[in-house]
């Protein structure tokens, strides 16, 4: 075998490793087969050199081959022989359900990695819960903006399916941030009064989709491997959620009118109290019970 | 992607299938050598990568029998063919291409 040097060796190594990782999902047995006829692929591409192999050379004969993520097959491109498949062998588990069944296999370390971020970023949005329209919520806009900004990444099939809700994520603490500028602007002047309430109104609209879709999201992941008892679980929390979302808003407004009615522009210090003690707590019980716990237990299931 | 780039990707890709299974049904081959067949039809240029992950799956799926064969460069390597019971399903298969291209030949032309 001819010699190669060590940058050559390294670009080797390094496109190898991106195609392992590339083939994640797929079982192992297939992932295997590629893995090998990509390396007797190299192999027997240099076979004939008579020098060292240079890194340009390798990195002619690795261009060839096309970036190994490109080598996992679109969905769309799986069985155009539209062939009867094998049965499925003994040891796979049995589809729950048309969802199940007909869905590409997820890799269950890269969703449970990506729930988990998820569960980080609910634990500070839930942390800083608070009726908006009183408080700045800056664990809000931090939560929703790290929600958005670490389910932005990666072009995995697993990435993919979260990344519909890293939108709503960044647009949810945007207009978070608006709200809390315009809390702190009230301040100083009465004209920014007039856009408090719609853009309250469009915060609590865009993170209840955020919720609404990781929940949702939660509950596609749980029907893929199995879990339908935890799906439901899912869909319920959803609503129970809206709920929540609705009781809160209308607690909000009623404070909200009650203060105006009184001529107050300022919380008073027993109402703020009062909501540090009560609100709050319920509402960190509420979240962490309706929201987190359902997405904690679909990443525990993709453990198990 | 533009919409006339993918419709072209996929026309490739079906047909890659279909050039795959019909040179496997009369020779044997390892992987490499079919990548190397495969890429020197003109209309079919792909990277070259593309072909294994479509061996493996027709693999899977039934349609190649494969051999694991020694080789002096490095682990053994697998040396596929058209499984016997689907050489029947491929000549309904090319039946089938002749008819569409022949078709839309004709609507193309006149």
């Amino acid at each position: 075998m001819t010699s190669r040097s060590i940058e050559a060796n390294r670009l080797q190594e390094d496109y190898l490793d991106r195609l392992h990782r590339a083939l994640r999902h797929l079982p192992v047995d297939q992932a295997t087969e590629i893995e090998l006829n990509v390396a007797d692929h190299i192999a027997r591409s240099l076979a004939d050199e008579t020098e060292e192999i240079s890194l340009t050379r390798m990195a002619q004969v690795l261009e060839e081959l096309g970036p190994p993520e490109d080598m996992v097959e679109d969905d769309s491109f799986r069985s155009t022989t539209g062939s009867p498949l094998p049965p499925p062998p003994p040891s796979s588990p049995p589809p729950s359900g048309a969802t199940s069944a007909d869905a590409p296999q997820l890799d269950r370390t890269v969703v449970e990695e990506l729930l988990g971020k998820v569960v980080a970023s609910y634990v500070i949005i839930i942390a800083g819960l608070y009726i908006p329209v009183i408080d700045f919520g800056f664990c809000v806009i931090i939560g929703y903006f790290l929600l958005g900004k670490l389910l932005a990444k990666g072009s995995s099939r697993e990435a993919a399916l979260l990344r519909p809700i890293a939108d709503w994520a960044r647009i949810t603490a945007l207009v978070s941030l608006v709200a809390s500028i315009l809390g702190i602007g009230i301040q100083f002047s009465p004209f920014v009064a007039l856009l408090v309430l719609p853009v309250a109104v469009a915060q609590f609209g865009f993170s209840l989709v955020t919720d609404w879709k990781v929940l949702g999201t939660s509950a596609i992941i749980a029907d893929r491997i199995g879990a339908s008892a935890l799906a439901q679980s899912c869909r319920r929390a959803q609503i129970l959620w809206l709920v929540c979302y609705l009781v809160l808003l209308g607690l909000g407004t009623i404070l909200g009118v009650a203060l105006g009615l009184a001529g107050q522009t300022k919380v008073p210090l027993g109402v703020h109290m009062l909501i540090m003690l009560i609100v709050l707590p319920i509402s960190w019980l509420l979240g962490g019970l309706i929201l987190i716990r359902p997405i904690w237990m679909v990443r525990s299931a993709l453990r198990s | 992607m533009s919409e006339e780039f993918k419709w072209l990707t996929q026309v490739k890709k079906g047909m890659l299938e279909l050039c795959c299974l019909n040179l496997l049904a009369d020779d044997a081959f390892y992987g490499y050598e079919l990548a190397r067949r495969l890429s020197e039809i003109p209309a079919l240029v792909v990277p070259l990568g593309t072909v294994y992950p479509l061996l493996s799956r027709l693999h899977q799926e039934g349609w190649l029998t494969s051999t694991l064969e020694p080789s002096p460069q490095g682990p053994a390597r697998r040396k596929y063919r058209l499984a016997p019971d689907r050489r029947e399903r491929l000549d309904e298969m090319n039946r089938q291409w002749r008819d569409i291209s022949q078709h839309v030949e004709q609507i193309i032309s006149s």
